[in-house]
């Protein structure tokens, strides 16, 4: 007992200890303290976090706390936490969410900032894009667009149009390799021809022009890379086309300056501009604008101001743009790039691209077009679809968006609101009274005293749990009965849920459909294959029997966030291994619902299966050896044996188990959204994922009102199908020896 | 199970046995004294004291589980020494207390083991040292002899009777066998349906049963009940049964003639005879009743008896025991 | 665990087809589990940031060079910022498991021995919260935490990552406990032992391979989080390693090799523990599926 305290105590005395030691040269610092987050990693990073080392160093009036946030959790973190003021005072981010932050008041007009003699230093067209609403939002840092990347040895001189592009592609292509390999499902990608073709996402009153014509001949022209000279492969992700490039796979890419640090020394490259169009119009990528951002609610904004200009300022733009390789935003830096270093040629070839790059909107509609035209995308190249249909669907589900946005927030209704806490109320009081009653007061008094121990150890865990699971589910799903608008909530009542049941919605019904479909095959599957490696496994006489347990608990040990990944790779029609192990080579699994479904069940049952396998082991050791030998001495034969002894006796263990794996997979999140992302078109999408997209894909500023009625719904669900099988499993558990 | 009548005084030093069939209430009956049960109503004292209240640890008594509830984990003489550890003995005298009860027991050599390597008989006797040691006020023994094969259970059944003997202690045991019950008690107490049915030594219970469940449960082979006119003029007023133990009865050739003192109960056609060795026992339905009715067993006699024979039945007429029609006893 | 002979089945040569089958098909089992494992080692040994294609999981060329960056990284100030994060990721899931081992063993305790007002409607609300969607969770947890002063602080991060175990600890504990006689808790009682000490000095001995489980699940849980954690830490030196792990996965490109040598340090430590642990495993888990 003593030993585990003192271990105890030691942990808690340790944690949080290297925090404090880390803040401690900076503990008696009198300088007030500036915080700046950002998302860069590797040689961005490392230019920026040096430039901040060096400023703290002389810098008197205060210095620079900075943080490096995981991509994938940034934008959420910032929208999170600056309303909360925990937020940083300054941060770095591409300016494409402008609309929605400035909408939120997350971060702040920095007209004075930006003043004429600043904007004269920068790259012209770049200020337009972090102007929203008349106001500028931001202060460019840095620019990226994609541009054409080569292999010099493939394709020793960067073709001018179309015509040049698509001979040295077609020279280039066959026996594995490609002559031209980006994203073309992706509307990021596919923007340069869109431009270049002369299309728009937006008219000048701000409404979608998703299926004009020019629009879809640029979409068609797509397809005539991808399925008519099939010069540019199926299906490809920015892994895939980096590591196609590197490995001499690729002869020419579409790229960002991003990929600079993973492309190394292997190839001789270059990259150029886009090329023209035949007809002499150039191609023209979507221009992202990296901008520092002041916070609405910072308390420091004069320090802040201080900061950013300094992070615009020379020695942090050349900093950036030399040691970090990352085309800057201020004029002057490039005066010092000299030719010296490799990534000189390459980093002017994307100043030179950014003439000709169009920025991304940064209105908050803007957020509701990737998806829906990454879809069409999708349709029209996997599927081989006309491009028309497809993109008139996108132009539907984006129109609808942006007349949400028009027509501005539902009415609330302050007595409506005051109806709903009252039944809500009234609800949990009368269930509460009814269950003291049913149990009787005097019945409850008596056992709650004499049982009080019982409640001694209860108490803390039920404390935790209610303070950290169920008020923060409670407040989530309370969030189904209002509408969110940029940091503000509306009480709409059940409108949300009357929109998802019965309004227009109708994916929820056949997103539910391919859930219970996702389910039950996961279930049946873990199920079947881990009894069966469980009764192989029990066989007495195996050799190895413990190497292989071990083995085949592998799936479950490591994150399922890394082996997704993997298998979503294993799944490429063209490099996967997958489809080379099976002569499959050029399939595209996600073409296709129920391809792309059973990419899903496959990752889903490897990760699995070892639970159940498990589980059926445990069950197996409890079922006693002379029955049988009873049912042998019968005449029961191995099959019989199985079915009237194994099969009854092993239900009773399973049974929770699969309740619980139900449960389990209904939500199972990561392997949907990793592996198949939806595709094709949202069909393989479940309702987690879906209830996902709606909170940080679509709306003003995330739907968080309608996903949080759509995860009302999965949690009513999951509680009717938990009750209805404890049922079903307490009858099964009286076949219980 | 429901205790609902029980009103027992258990002497200092005495041994008294609960004896009843399965769901009679001697279980809840010993975990109430014990204080693993809670009283309902009434009271319970030990010394004078009323503890109905007092937890199970503060009553000072020592229980011997039927399942021995040795604690897997721990060593013999971990678990010989629990109980005295938790009452904050010193280490010394632990480890003396703990050495005597194994000393006691025959467990000496085996301190170090833990019980999933002991015999059951060895578990028996740990659970019996983990029960001496802490020199209780009383033992509590619940079907201690329930896991043991036939042999064990003599010797462990003696070791218990040697045990009693040298320490004196009060003892309070449940059991359902009635040969233990006999060869242990001091007194036995007869449960049925939670109501004490007699209390009393053996050997009165066993000649003198209060009623008719007493007179059928304890003795082997078991008494017969028959109408009370089987035994004509001997069965007082008001008598509804008549019983008479085998070993108490004789079967003899019909043709013998009845000796004064005893009293004819009719004739049998013999199905089984069992022969002890000793003794032999003849069984069989009276003449004249129903299938339905119990076998009638008796002492033979002519040991050359065959199944088949038709043979009288004669009991001792002082032997005979009657029963009114609520099965209370006659005389 | 216990065996079982195919008895009846008759015939050395029978049992000899019968052993080859199930080699065969442990086999084919095997390398299915093992190759997109084997994947997320070679590419950590390969020294390049692409992902790797093709059909065989063993690297051309091998370097250790990965593994030198990831593991040997310092932050600007020449701190060891990876021995840091380490560090964090151990104390974080160390407490998170101990909290919430202690919390489940005692509330499972409870449930599985006393009869108390309550005590279904407690059990339920554990399975409920296993159906909770967790997106919708995180803006109230944010702001929860925030009020709490327990932002940006390990302890909140472990206290999180405890409550949200609890509900599975306390389902496997629970079903262990109800397997343990009554008996033993009854001689204790008579020997004087109060509750707390028989939950200490028995129970708690007794159910050690479904403790052992439960603490290895919590402390998996937590050693593998990193949504929480990227959001509630505010600084480097309070990252966790798998933030740190996400922090390779850029907007449009992707360290592979780093995220690979990640990986297989971020795995390594649980696939020991697992190791050592996959005796209890069938024990500890049945326990509770058998009594749910």
């Amino acid at each position: 007992m003593g030993e585990r305290l003192v271990a105890l105590v030691l942990v808690l005395a340790l944690v949080d200890a290297p925090t404090a030691a880390a803040q401690e040269p900076t503990g008696d610092d009198p300088r007030p303290e500036v915080v700046l987050w950002h998302a860069y990693r590797a040689r961005e990073q490392e230019a920026l976090e040096r430039f901040v080392l060096e400023l703290n160093q002389k810098e008197t009036r205060f210095r620079v706390t900075v943080l490096a946030v995981p991509y994938d959790a940034y934008l959420d973190k910032i929208t999170a936490a600056i309303p909360r003021g925990r937020g940083p005072d300054v941060f770095v981010a591409a300016h494409d969410t402008i609309g929605d932050w400035a909408e939120a008041k997350t971060i702040d007009v920095v007209d004075d900032l930006l003043d004429p003699s600043l904007v004269a230093q920068l790259q012209p067209g770049l200020v337009a894009a972090v102007l929203y609403r008349g106001h500028a939002y931001g202060v460019p840092l840095a620019f990226k667009s994609v541009a054409l990347w080569r292999n010099t040895a493939l394709v020793p001189d960067a073709p001018a149009t179309l015509a040049e592009l698509e001979a040295a592609a077609k020279k280039n292509t066959g026996d594995g390799r490609y002559g031209l390999v980006y994203e073309n499902r992706l509307f990021y990608f596919h923007a340069p021809f869109l431009f270049g073709f002369g299309g728009g996402i937006f008219d000048d009153t701000g409404r979608p022009t998703l299926d004009a014509a020019t629009n879809i001949e640029s979409v068609r022209y797509a397809q005539r890379l991808a399925r008519e000279l099939a010069v540019v492969p199926q299906e490809t992700n920015g892994a895939l086309v980096t590591s196609l490039f590197v490995e001499g796979k690729a002869a020419m890419i579409l790229n960002g300056p991003w990929a600079l640090g993973d492309v190394g020394d292997a190839v001789p490259l270059a990259v150029s501009p886009l090329p023209k169009t035949n007809d002499g119009r150039p191609l023209k990528p979507f221009l992202s604008v990296e901008a520092a951002f002041i916070s609405g609610k910072t308390s420091k904004r004069a320090l802040a101001v201080e900061l950013v200009r300094a992070l615009a300022g020379p020695e942090c733009s050349r900093r950036r743009l030399v040691e970090g390789a990352q085309p800057v935003a201020l004029r002057a830096a490039w005066d010092d790039l000299g030719d010296s270093s490799k990534d000189a040629p390459i980093l002017r070839a994307f100043l030179a691209q950014q003439q000709d790059a169009i920025p991304t909107p940064n209105t908050p509609a803007m957020k509701s077009v990737w998806s829906p035209f990454d879809l069409a995308l999708g349709a029209s190249l996997g599927q081989g679809l006309d491009p028309a249909q497809p993109l008139a669907e996108a132009q539907a589900k984006v129109a609808a968006v942006v007349h949400a946005i028009e027509t501005g927030p539902q009415r609330g209704s302050r007595s409506g609101f005051i109806i709903f806490v009252v039944v809500t109320v009234a609800l949990l009081g009368g269930a509460v009274v009814i269950g003291v009653l049913r149990y009787g007061t005097r019945r409850l008094v008596r056992d709650a005293v004499r049982q009080k121990a019982a409640y001694l150890y209860t108490a803390p865990a039920m404390i935790g749990m209610g303070l950290l699971v169920f008020v923060p589910f409670a407040v989530g799903i309370g969030m189904g009965f209002f509408e969110h608008t940029w940091g503000s909530y509306t009480f709409v009542g059940l409108e949300n849920f009357r929109r998802i049941l019965a309004g227009g919605d109708s994916r929820f019904f056949t997103t539910l459909g391919m859930t219970v479909l996702w389910t039950a095959s996961n279930v049946f599957l873990h199920v079947v294959i881990g009894v069966f490696l469980a009764l192989l496994l029990s066989q007495a006489r195996l050799r190895f029997r413990a190497l292989y347990r071990v083995l085949f608990i592998v799936p479950w040990a490591v994150p399922n966030y890394i082996t997704a990944l993997i298998w979503k790779g294993m799944f490429h029609p063209e490099l996967g291994a997958i489809n080379q192990a099976l002569g499959l080579t050029g399939f595209s699994w996600m073409n296709e619902t129920w391809s792309a479904f059973l990419a899903n069940l496959i990752t889903n049952t490897w990760l699995g299966f070892p639970f159940m396998m498990v589980i059926a082991l445990g069950g197996l050791t409890s079922i006693p050896n002379d029955l049988y030998e009873a049912a042998a001495l019968d005449g029961a034969s191995a099959w019989q044996r199985f079915t009237s002894i194994t099969l009854p006796l092993l239900l009773p263990t399973l049974a929770p188990a699969i309740v619980l794996g139900t449960v389990w997979t209904f939500n199972m999140f990561n392997v949907i959204y990793l592996v198949s992302g939806g595709a094709p078109q949202g069909k393989t999408d479940i309702l987690i994922t879906e209830a996902f997209r709606w909170a940080f894909e679509r709306g003003q500023g995330g739907a968080f009102g309608y996903a949080a009625a759509y995860s009302a719904l999965v949690f009513l669900m999951l509680v009717g199908y938990t009750t209805a099988a404890n049922r079903v499993a307490a009858k099964v558990a009286e076949v219980r020896p | 199970m429901v205790v609902k009548h029980l009103d027992l005084e258990i002497h200092d030093g005495e041994l008294v046995v609960l004896v009843g069939p399965s769901g009679c209430g001697k279980s809840t009956t010993l975990r109430m004294i014990a204080g693993l049960e809670t009283v309902s109503g009434g009271e319970l004292l030990i010394d004078g004291v009323r503890v109905n209240d007092t937890a199970p640890g503060d009553r000072d008594l020592a229980m011997v589980f039927q399942s021995y509830a040795l604690y897997p984990h721990m060593s013999v003489r971990e678990n010989i020494a629990f109980g005295l550890r938790i009452r904050k003995l010193g280490a010394a005298e632990v480890e003396a207390r703990v050495v005597e009860a194994a000393a006691a027991l025959g467990l000496s050599t085996l301190l170090e083991r833990k019980p999933r390597q002991l015999s059951g008989g060895q578990r028996q006797r740990v659970a019996m040292a983990r029960a001496i040691v802490r020199r209780p006020k009383a033992f509590l023994f619940d079907e201690p002899l329930s896991n043991l094969d036939a042999k064990l259970r003599l010797e462990v059944r003696a070791e218990i009777a040697a045990l009693r003997r040298r320490t004196g202690t009060t003892t309070v045991y449940v059991t359902h066998d009635q040969v233990e019950a006999m060869t242990l008690a001091d007194r036995i107490v007869v449960l049925d349906g939670g109501v004490a049915q007699q209390v009393g030594a053996p050997l009165d219970l066993y000649r003198k049963p209060a009623n008719a469940f007493v007179a059928t449960f304890l003795g082997t082979p078991t008494m017969v009940l028959l109408e009370a006119a089987r035994a004509g003029a001997a069965a007082p007023p008001g008598a509804q049964q008549v019983g008479a133990r085998p070993h108490d009865a004789r079967a003899r050739a019909p043709a013998a003639p009845t000796p004064a003192e005893a009293v004819r109960l009719g004739e049998i056609d013999v199905e089984i005879v069992e022969r002890l060795g000793q003794e032999s026992f003849a069984f069989g339905r009276l003449a004249g009743a129903s299938a339905a009715t119990a076998r009638v067993g008796a002492l033979l006699e002519d040991d050359a008896a065959k199944a088949g024979a038709r043979l009288a039945i004669d009991v001792p007429r002082d032997r005979l025991h009657f029963f009114d029609a609520q099965g209370q006893r006659l005389g | 665990m216990s065996t079982r002979d195919d008895g009846g089945m008759a015939g050395a040569r029978s049992s000899l087809l019968v052993g080859l089958a199930s080699h065969a098909v442990l086999i084919v089992v095997s390398v299915v589990v093992l190759y997109p494992v084997l994947w997320v080692l070679r590419m950590a040994l390969t020294p390049s940031q692409a992902f790797a294609s093709g059909l065989s999981p063993i690297p051309t060329t091998v370097s250790l060079q990965n593994f030198v960056d990831v593991v040997g990284h310092h932050d600007l100030g020449g701190r060891w910022i990876f021995g840091v994060q380490l560090y964090n990721s151990l104390a974080v899931s160390a407490l998170s498991a101990l909290v919430g081992v202690a919390l489940a063993t005692t509330a499972a305790y409870a449930f599985s021995r006393f009869a108390f007002p309550g005590k279904r409607l407690g059990l339920g609300a554990l399975l409920l919260t296993q159906m909770f969607p967790g997106t919708m969770m995180m803006i109230p947890l944010y702001i929860l935490l925030d009020e709490l002063s327990l932002l940006d602080t390990q302890l909140g991060l472990a206290l999180v990552y405890a409550t949200t175990s609890i509900p599975f600890s306390t389902w496997l504990l629970k079903g262990y406990f109800d397997t343990i006689p009554i008996d033993l808790e009854e001689a204790a009682r008579m020997d004087g032992a109060s509750t707390a000490r028989i939950f200490w000095s028995i129970i708690l001995p007794l159910a050690r391979p479904a403790v052992a489980i439960t603490f290895l699940f919590s402390f998996m849980q937590a050693w593998n989080e990193f949504i929480l954690a990227a959001k509630l830490m505010n600084s480097e030196a309070s990252y966790t390693l798998p933030v740190v792990l996400r922090g390779f996965v850029g907007d449009k490109s992707t360290a592979w090799g780093h995220f690979a040598a990640g990986a297989t340090v971020v795995s390594a430590p649980v696939m020991v523990l697992f190791f050592f642990l996959q005796r209890h495993l069938v024990e500890g888990l049945t326990a509770g599926g058998v009594k749910g």
